[in-house]
């Protein structure tokens, strides 16, 4: 069926665009660019905060630009004096009630309400009235929660109920007292938050943020007693730059690599390195699931939010997930272990901090599980945000760095490692190495097309020694409902699933650089990021985990053999059911 | 079909709540269990029926407890905080026991004018409890409410739908 095209006049400008069109969109064709702040393609469309709004002849009042559809012959203005002002009382009315902080905010610089606020030339504050107080929750261990910068667009509620499936946060009470809360308006410490903090980087102001480890970090890196050693993970190269003015999509490892050698680490690892031994462990105990009839489909593992997601949720599905730790807790885990044998270093003086797209891994640290004789495999974990703001802290340009190599004995990973960053790499990798194992040659075809792209729920069937294996890949919670509804109902006829807590893996993680509305519109944040890492897979010479020396290295050395006692002892976990709510 | 049976409340949980009203601890509700078993086996798990579960369940305890939240959550599928949210904002719902009576007192713009506060801070006063609270003996609820019926009348408090106290500014 051919679509039906609307005429439409807006601003005296002829607009021909398919049925079911918003004016807002039907504006953007002809480069008019209506002001927003609630709305967020897919996600939050419901016309909420009125910042959008314009005139239709013929109609009362105003209308909200981003969910009107087009109608034929339908006459808009966007710009009468009219609507200027409809708009700046909207505005005036929203900064009522918000705490203007701007210069100690953590958003300050990236707020689409100071944007606003800039556009539309504010220059004091209409209303000085009665501004509704919160108390600010920073019992959890990932993220903040300061309501009295929360603006009620509800980004957070949709992503965190539409987009991801969860519903820790929704609108309470009504009038002037509604506000985004949890349940009882207890901390998300104490409620089914998973911590993928996608609320984060939907968040048009500073109501939501990391909790920031910065100022720990600083303070042992100016302990001269102790080792403080970094690793990054794959998808912070990708995102960092935006930070800096750079592109989306830029690779900075080697400037990254530079600026965090100036900050005064004592050594820079890549996170890839401990990817790679993830493959390796994960690899092999999917081989030996298939081998020996263990629990399939076999789940991935590596994130932590999807890791607290199932077991509030699906607890007695928990056999289905791997054991392996995720990359940098068994880097962690290398370091403290074989690193300090090896340079000789007491392990108890050296802090590992992790460099992290999310804000999950703060959650994960902390578990008692991550611990190895006493000590925990990783001691801090900051996001891409916070090590930006330490490059800019620490005066250092980051432009106009030079580029620098990871540091040895650990500082070789593959293309393999690189690609764990987005959805679908960790199954690609994966099955790079189980293919090579399986068959037992060194195999050339190597790119999986099927597990890749933007698709929330990816299936593909391999055909690997004569065998064929059929493999998902599912990113955002919502669509690891859906796996796991087949798999909880005896559906699912596939053995081996990836899932990532983040829509469109850690690329697009919650600790990642934040993107304005506006932009996400015209860019394909996570197709240029992903991009990146493809292209840091392909220019690399070794593309397989089980080929790479250092791995080779520590296994023939320290860890003997995939699946060994020592293996599971540092690079494996356990899992157990948790209460969604703690009344 | 949302329902199957549309008189759970009239005909099977009518004894119940007579008997859980008269209860002075309610949270200790005996019937507790089988007031639940009854609810969910009256009700299909849909979404859609949450607020009429509600209506059952703040008409069975004159409030919402939390952990029947927590039940009702899980038996509907839905997100505590959604449900919450659902309480908090309509009236009817209350996450306090209500007493045997309420009082109201309009806090609209003309009562407000005619100082309807200084009535509610004395009220509050006299029964020792806060706006949205109930005695410790339950006989009163006490609660503000925006608009009512006659604003000409000024500063009214109403009590069982009926006006039983209106005043002009000289006895406020």
């Amino acid at each position: 069926m051919e679509e039906k095209i609307i005429n439409l006049v807006i601003d005296d400008l002829n607009v021909h665009v398919p049925q079911g069109t918003t004016i807002l969109e039907a504006a953007r064709t002809v480069g008019i660019d209506i002001p927003t702040l609630c709305f967020l393609k897919e996600i939050n469309e419901v016309g909420d905060c009125r910042i959008c709004l314009v005139q239709i002849e013929g109609r009362r009042g105003f209308t909200a630009a981003c969910i009107q559809k087009v109608e034929e012959g339908m006459i808009v203005h966007t710009k009468t004096s009219e609507v200027m002002e409809a708009r700046k009382v909207v505005l005036d009315l929203i900064i009522s009630n918000h705490k203007v902080e701007c210069l100690s905010c953590v958003r300050s610089g990236n707020c689409e309400l100071q944007d606003l606020a800039k556009q539309f030339n504010m220059q004091d504050i209409m209303f000085e009235g009665e501004k509704i107080k919160h108390e600010i929750d920073n019992q959890s261990t990932s993220i903040v929660r300061d309501f009295d910068k929360c603006i009620l667009c509800r980004r957070c509620v949709s992503t965190c109920k539409k987009l991801q499936g969860v519903g820790a946060i929704d609108c309470i009470n009504r009038g002037f007292e509604s506000s985004v809360s949890t349940v009882d308006n207890k901390s998300l410490k104490d409620v089914n938050c998973t911590f993928c903090g996608q609320c984060i980087v939907n968040c048009p102001t500073g109501a939501l943020h990391e909790k920031e480890s910065i100022d720990e970090v600083w303070k042992k890196l100016k302990d001269e007693d102790s080792y403080v050693v970094v690793q990054t993970a794959p998808a912070v190269r990708t995102a960092l730059g935006e930070e800096f003015g750079l592109p989306i999509g830029t690779n900075v490892t080697g400037r990254m690599i530079t600026a965090l050698k100036r900050l005064g680490f004592y050594k820079v690892f890549d996170t890839n390195t401990g990817a790679d031994f993830t493959i390796m462990e994960e690899a092999n105990e999917f081989i030996e699931r298939i081998k020996n009839g263990g629990t399939l489909p076999m789940i991935t593992s590596c994130s932590p939010g999807w890791v607290k997601y199932i077991e509030m949720n699906y607890p007695e599905q928990l056999e289905h997930l791997s054991s392996c730790k995720s990359p940098h807790e068994m880097f962690g885990a290398l370091i403290k272990t074989y690193y300090a044998q090896k340079e000789g270093i007491n392990p108890n003086k050296i802090f590992v901090v992790s460099v992290m797209p999310c804000v999950a891994k703060k959650y994960e640290r902390q578990r008692t599980e991550m611990q190895n004789d006493g000590m925990y495999d990783v001691d801090c974990v900051i996001t891409t945000r916070e090590l930006a703001r330490m490059i800019k802290q620490a005066n250092i340009d980051f432009r106009l760095l030079e580029d620098s190599k990871f540091d040895n004995p650990m500082g070789v990973a593959t293309g393999a490692a690189a690609i764990f960053g987005t959805t679908g790499g960790v199954m690609e990798a994966a099955l790079r190495t189980a293919q090579d194992t399986l068959t037992n040659k060194d195999l050339k075809e190597i790119d999986f097309e099927d597990v890749r792209g933007g698709k929330g729920i990816k299936k593909a069937t391999v055909d690997i020694a004569g065998k064929k294996i059929k493999v998902v890949v599912a990113s955002g919670l919502k669509n690891a409902q859906i796996i796991m509804e087949e798999i909880k109902n005896g559906k699912a006829d596939y053995q081996f699933v990836e899932i990532m807590a983040c829509p469109g893996g850690c690329v697009m993680g919650g600790g990642q650089p934040i993107v304005n509305s506006k932009t996400r519109l015209e860019k394909d944040v996570r197709k240029l990021r992903a991009d990146c890492l493809y292209s840091i897979d392909e220019k690399s010479v070794i593309r397989k985990s089980h080929e790479n020396p250092v791995i080779k290295k520590i296994y023939e050395e320290f860890l003997e053999k995939p699946g060994s006692y020592r293996a599971h002892k540092l690079l494996h976990t356990k899992y157990e059911k948790k209460d969604k709510y703690n009344m | 079909m949302a329902r199957k049976g549309d008189k759970m409340k009239e005909k099977e949980l009518g004894d119940f709540t007579k008997k859980c009203r008269k209860n002075e601890n309610l949270e200790k509700c005996k019937c507790r269990d089988k007031f639940l078993d009854k609810l969910f086996n009256t009700y299909e798990p849909i979404k859609d029926n949450l607020i009429q579960m509600l209506n059952e369940i703040q008409e069975h305890y004159g409030y919402v407890p939390m952990d029947v939240q927590k039940e009702l959550s899980e038996f509907l599928n839905v997100p505590m905080a959604e449900i919450y949210g659902v309480i908090t904002f309509y009236s009817r719902f209350t996450l306090k026991p209500k007493g045997k009576y309420s009082i109201s007192v309009c806090l609209g713009t003309a009562c407000y004018v005619k100082g309807a506060q200084k009535i509610m801070d004395r009220l509050q006063e006299r029964l020792g409890i806060s706006e949205g609270e109930t005695t410790k003996d339950r006989k009163i609820f006490n609660r503000s409410a925006k608009v009512y019926r006659s604003m000409r009348i000024s500063t009214s408090i109403y009590s069982k739908r009926k006006s039983i106290w209106k005043s002009n500014s000289k006895n406020a």
